[in-house]
């Protein structure tokens, strides 16, 4: 069989295959990072507290809600075909608008901007007798580059009325109910990325309903930003790929349980140091959470130095002989936007 | 969350000290002016707030 060129459905090959639209000319052509969901390293459940508004859960993502609490947040398997994970957004406290963002660095969509985007996803309901109102949006910032206001909601509105935002954010699209069913399908709306100014874009799902009830579910998987005016297949890079890339804004030092063990030998009020690498070269430098070590014969722990690549802890020997202290509780890195 | 925060005692020789310490969760945050903790943190300066001084022996 012949290639055969339709205007409908595409072009169709000799082994039957289907291309309904051009593929992309660009290499890593997803802008998003973990659209698939499959990287957790802050961990894979968002309860009372961690699903605060505007506060990131799985990597790269923050959650987004009238009010806190308004979402339990988990990594699922509930997940349509060729997917591993999706991020599954569950009502806790009734009648709030909620979803999910992420903000991408300049350096990573300063040639989308003054263009056409697509963002596209795959998403369904547990039910939509009440979740029946996701929308998208592509959303434009022109404050300081890489200087994000996170929380971009300055009103949430009624039911149905999109968000106000605030300064500097827009909407590049005009948002509107894609009919989200309790069947994984794919949406995608296409923007022109247009405002003046423009130094961040960054990427909004939410639910614009006010009448939900606790137990609903909405699941997102596979998200991807691209260039052009196609939603093309999503981009499905390797795990220790994706992990790198989130790596570059969030990285877990040691995993706390007592599980690493650091030990100097000084004279009484020696100062000791080390200098930690990071994994990955941070996108700026971070900051440092989640210290708390168990220690012997040393004090004055302290943290310093930070930069993109590594930090310095120090601690002060309390009398000649060894010191130790282990970590026992994780040591997070932050560099997000 | 309410934060306040704190300087961070280093002893000499090593006695620059590139981050403030964020209460009460303990974070230490570098000044990096791309950093947004650190961009939070001169929001909250230029209010007239005044970090904490250092605590006599630093401990994380």
């Amino acid at each position: 069989m012949p290639i055969s060129l339709n205007g409908t459905t595409g072009i169709q090959f000799p082994d039957s295959s289907l291309q309904t639209a051009a593929a992309s000319p660009y290499v890593l052509k997803n802008r998003l990072l973990n659209g698939s969901f499959n990287i957790a390293q802050r961990g894979t459940s968002f309860t009372s507290g961690a699903n605060n508004d505007d506060t990131y859960n799985l990597d790269r993502w923050y959650v987004l809600s009238d009010g806190n609490d308004a979402v339990d947040i988990t990594q699922t398997t509930t997940v349509p075909t060729g997917a591993k994970y999706s991020i599954g957004l569950d009502v806790e406290t009734a009648n709030k608008k909620f979803g999910i963002a992420q903000i991408i660095e300049n350096v990573n969509c300063y040639d989308a901007i003054g263009g056409n985007v697509t963002l596209s996803f795959q998403a369904k309901v547990s039910a939509t007798t009440k979740l029946d109102n996701v929308k998208c949006a592509v959303i434009a910032w022109s404050g300081t580059a890489d200087t994000v206001t996170s929380d971009i909601i300055s009103a949430w509105e009624a039911e149905g009325t999109n968000p106000t935002l605030i300064a500097n954010a827009t909407y590049e699209n005009t948002p509107a109910n894609l009919n989200v069913t309790t069947s994984w399908a794919t949406y995608s709306v296409t923007a022109n990325v247009d405002t003046a100014s423009t130094a961040n874009i960054i990427v909004f799902i939410w639910s614009d309903v006010t009448d939900t009830t606790a137990g609903d579910f909405l699941h997102i998987t596979n998200a991807q930003l691209e260039i052009g005016t196609s939603a093309t297949p999503f981009e499905r890079r390797l795990y220790g790929q994706e992990l790198d890339l989130c790596q570059r804004y969030y990285e877990i030092h040691a995993t706390g349980g007592n599980s690493t063990l650091y030990r100097w030998y000084g004279g009484t009020g020696t100062e000791v140091c080390t200098i930690f690498p990071m994994k990955v070269t941070k996108r700026v430098s971070p900051t440092i959470s989640g210290g708390s070590i168990t220690q012997g014969n040393c004090s004055g722990t302290t943290f310093g130095n930070i930069t993109i690549n590594s930090y310095r802890l120090q601690t002060v020997v309390e009398s000649t002989g060894m010191c130790f202290f282990l970590f026992s509780t994780s040591i997070t890195m932050s560099a997000e936007l | 969350m309410e934060f306040t925060y704190q300087l961070i005692k280093f002893s000499p020789p090593l006695t620059e000290s590139n981050c403030i310490k964020r209460l009460p969760d303990n974070a230490f945050i570098p000044f990096d002016p791309a950093n947004q903790d650190f961009v939070e943190y001169n929001k909250w300066l230029s209010l007239g707030n005044q970090p904490l001084p250092p605590d006599a022996e630093e401990n994380l």
